[in-house]
């Protein structure tokens, strides 16, 4: 094998390697996002928890009123 | 359903890093950078590669929040700088960005048609390119005050500024003219 073809070979490895980390990380930050802000309700009716709201409305502030439930 | 935002958002991140990596790629390319057991076209490759697999991510994060309604966007708000609901600023940066990358692939398209001169005038706006996608992810993330993605986000940057100075301390070569 001349030093070309194994340069090729190595390329194509390091891609192949490149698509399947990127394809796990996909699915590892899908799963970060999903557990660090659910998009839906996850607390009791007496507190609200901000992942309960869209994004949309805390940006604009069209939200209900929290309740704070912790100080910091 | 949340499952469309959250593939959202994981496409918009991932879509990042695979920019910052082809980013880092292409000052380790223009630094002429010697690695063993790789020539220039090896890592050029490469390059291409990620860059390509970024535009992939970048167009599911686009296409994903098109399709969702938790945070809804219209074909107009992903097309138009500061037209969308939600933070007109920053989701403008990352609409500038997305529009960037479309002319700069393009031009990577058809960079034998083009002079060279221009093609590499061009391609310097990749560096414009990965600032805006960084401070359209810190800004527009919902993800942005979690450790994880903070992590993500100060190891992109810090990648890029190690690459950044290398390049800039770099001597240029020595060709055979002098």
């Amino acid at each position: 094998m001349t030093r070309i073809e194994a340069a090729k070979r190595r390329a194509a490895g390091a891609k192949r390697a490149v698509a399947a980390t990127s394809a796990a990380g996909f699915v590892a930050v899908l799963l970060l996002a999903r557990a660090s802000h659910p998009g839906h309700a996850t607390t009791s009716h007496a507190t609200a928890s901000t992942s309960s709201q869209s994004p949309i409305a805390a940006a604009t502030g069209t939200s209900v009123p929290q309740v704070q439930t912790h100080v910091s | 359903m949340t499952a469309v935002w959250y593939t959202a958002r994981a496409g918009g991140l991932l879509g990042f890093l695979l920019l910052t990596a082809a980013v880092v790629l292409g000052l380790t390319l223009a630094g002429r950078a010697r690695l063993p057991g790789w020539p220039r076209f090896a890592v050029e490759d490469v390059h291409r590669f990620a860059g390509l697999l970024a535009g992939s991510f970048v167009g599911l994060h686009v296409l994903a929040l098109l399709v969702d309604s938790y945070v809804p966007f219209s074909l107009a708000q992903v097309l138009v700088p500061g037209t969308a609901s939600y933070r007109p600023l920053a989701t403008g940066l990352g609409v500038v960005a997305l529009e960037l990358l479309a002319a700069l692939a393009v031009t990577n398209r058809y960079r034998k048609r083009l002079s060279y001169r221009f093609w590499r005038r061009a391609h310097f706006l990749n560096f414009g390119v990965w600032a805006l996608a960084l401070v359209h992810g810190i800004t527009a993330g919902t993800d942005t005050g979690t450790p994880w993605a903070a992590g993500l986000y100060a190891v992109s940057a810090a990648s890029v500024a190690g690459a950044v100075v290398w390049r800039v301390a770099k001597p240029p070569a020595v060709t055979a003219a002098g």
